[in-house]
């Protein structure tokens, strides 16, 4: 007897529950238990699958060449029907158990690609990774909506990135086809993320494409600066502010720093993107030069729209946002004054804006996560603080008189500044 | 519709396209006219397609002109030969010629320009030779050193037809790969 049928016995005895209640909530339970897969079963299975299906691309990739291309044909044939029928399978008898949906759309998408590998072998097609890669990927990719499989889907934002980043990256031509089709397949599985994830799946599954989609992005995004890197800090710097505003829309939250992988990698990325803007070397040699000694007009780069584009998207999503949290949720206003003070006074200003700004929010994280006793807020707000100081302190452009003085000075405020917490909690503890 | 009929739609979809693959390339191999290409082949891996030959062309240039400074995409190459019978491209064209042999080939970049001629270097799309995991590294070895000697020639047959190539053969002098390592 379950536990669970031990409980009711007891409550039955002890009159809480009649016997025909007793045995209507066992009923209910046991129909409820069979449609439900235990979180582990799943797991396993979803290890097999990819376990079997990566065995299946490394046995074809072996090219077993003293076969004729007839069985090798046949082999490829059978991979792809085989692939299918189990799919057809699953969602005739057992579309309810999210082993089966996970473990089918895995098969499906390595026979899928073992008999596109097999064509290419036999072939001996040409080498466009990127090609071979997006042809598979969008043959897969109505799998993932019919099975409603996030392992699928997992593995298809993957395959689609990798061509986008090939494609986009690499500089050759003829690539831009496979760069367009590689952004229609992440937009159909963004769609796929924010339609079906969010509401039905388990939270590891939607956790995980959190952290994917939030990491996806900022690797892709530099393709829009490959001709002209000049202004992909600053304007990454924006897109990870997008990042927490993402993570804070209300489909997409999720409580807790690191279970938000749109909050985790927005702010972490927004405090690397304002200290590399930190420092003047950056604003003199890239933007400066960029602004004044360019080749190519400045309005007409795609880097100087992007940047705008972003600018004004972040302010927007500022001004709407109705529940401003802390100072990271205005992240875009130093990235746009810095590049006020570039213009009005020079490229030492701006940097010195960031660092500036950088510290503040810094104290000011610190002091919020101190007032609602958030150790992680002041762990974070700890982290930025020492990340300017450290970083200032190899700045060979400062003299080490001002250096040593503005050290000396921060500490002794951070000793009135613990001395103040530590007098609030101590008049808490009292009143308490 | 259910969910079980867009999974057909979709099987069928999928079966189409491989189907249409093996149609295509079959046919070019079964029909399409054989040419030689002079190579040159080093061995690399592709994590699902195996280990193979990266082959490399005597042949991987062609001449511009007139150059109008825009890099093309893609050409059109008419077939010809040498006097040992391996291809040669005596002209380029941004279409496909109407009468005549001809391959369709990516350009990769374009250099020179002045004079109003320039030269592009050429992408063919049967750039790889897939062989066995074993046999790869070792035939690689074994061609490099061949081809050091004095009159050897690695060349690949492949079969053209309408401008799309699919590779048939890889030779060393006038011996299979395969059956020349047998030796």
């Amino acid at each position: 007897m379950s536990t669970r049928e031990k409980d009711l016995q007891e409550w039955q005895e002890a009159g809480l529950i009649d016997a025909d209640t007793q045995a209507r909530i066992s009923a209910y339970l046991r129909e409820k238990d069979k449609q439900h897969t235990p979180p582990l079963f799943a797991l396993f299975a979803v290890i097999g699958a990819l376990l079997t299906g990566g065995g299946i691309s490394l046995l074809v990739a072996h090219n077993w060449d003293r076969l004729p291309q007839a069985a090798h044909l046949a082999v490829a044939i059978f991979l792809l029907l085989g692939g299918q029928a189990l799919v057809f399978f699953t969602l005739r008898k057992k579309k309810d158990s999210a082993a089966w949906r996970e473990s089918s759309a895995i098969l499906h998408y390595f026979s899928l690609g073992g008999c596109l590998a097999i064509i290419s072998q036999e072939f001996y097609l040409g080498g466009d990774m990127d090609g071979f890669l997006l042809l598979w990927n969008a043959l897969f990719i109505p799998a993932v909506f019919l099975l409603r499989s996030p392992t699928g889907s997992g593995l298809a934002v993957a395959g689609s990135s990798i061509v986008a980043a090939i494609s986009g990256y690499a500089f050759l031509q003829n690539h831009n086809s496979y760069l367009i089709g590689s952004l229609i397949l992440l937009g159909l599985l963004a769609y796929y993320y924010f339609q079906f994830l969010q509401g039905e799946e388990k939270a590891h599954a939607r956790r995980i494409h959190h952290w994917l989609w939030a990491l996806v992005i900022p690797i892709l995004f530099g393709i829009f600066f490959r001709h002209d890197t000049s202004f992909a800090v600053p304007a990454l710097g924006l897109l990870f502010v997008l990042h927490r505003y993402i993570g804070h829309l209300p489909r997409l939250h999720e409580s807790g720093f690191l279970a938000s992988g749109w909050i985790s990698i927005g702010t972490v990325g927004w405090v690397v993107m304002m200290e590399w803007m930190g420092f003047r070397e950056y604003w003199g040699w890239h933007i400066d030069e960029r602004m004044n000694h360019a080749d190519a007009p400045l309005t007409g780069s795609i880097a100087f729209f992007a940047l705008l584009l972003l600018t004004a998207a972040a302010g927007i999503f500022t001004l709407r946002g109705k529940d401003k949290k802390d100072i990271l949720d205005l992240g875009f206003v130093p990235i746009a004054l810095a590049f006020a003070w570039l213009i009005l006074i020079g490229p030492w200003a701006a940097a010195l804006f960031c660092n500036l700004w950088l510290f503040v929010s810094g104290v000011l994280i610190m002091r919020k996560g101190g007032n609602e006793d958030n150790l992680g807020a002041l762990n974070l707000g700890l982290a930025i603080v020492a990340l300017v100081l450290l970083t200032r302190f190899f700045d060979e452009r400062i003299d080490y008189l001002l250096r040593g003085l503005a050290f000396i000075a921060t500490g002794i405020a951070f000793f009135f500044v613990n001395r103040h917490f530590m007098r609030k909690a101590r008049r808490k503890e009292q009143a308490g | 519709m259910k969910r079980n009929a867009w999974w057909w739609l979709f099987a069928v979809l999928q079966f189409g396209v491989v189907g249409w693959m093996i149609w295509r390339y079959q046919r070019i191999q079964s029909t399409g006219t054989v040419h030689r290409f002079l190579l040159e082949p080093v061995d690399p891996a592709d994590p699902f397609r195996g280990r193979y030959l990266q082959l490399s062309f005597d042949a991987d240039e062609v001449a511009l002109c007139p150059f109008n400074g825009q890099q093309p995409d893609r050409l059109y190459l008419s077939l010809g030969k040498d006097s040992l019978g391996f291809v040669r491209f005596p002209k380029a064209s941004n279409e496909a010629p109407v009468s005549g042999e001809y391959l369709q080939v990516d350009v990769a970049d374009v250099y020179g320009g002045e004079n109003g001629c320039a030269t592009a270097r050429l992408n063919f799309h049967f750039d790889r030779w897939y062989m066995n995991e074993e046999l790869a590294p070792k035939a690689e070895k074994e061609v490099a050193a061949a081809l050091t000697r004095e009159g050897t020639r690695c060349w690949l047959a492949v079969r053209i037809r309408d401008g799309k190539a699919v590779a048939e053969e890889l030779f060393v002098n006038d011996t299979a790969l395969a059956d020349w390592m047998k030796h």
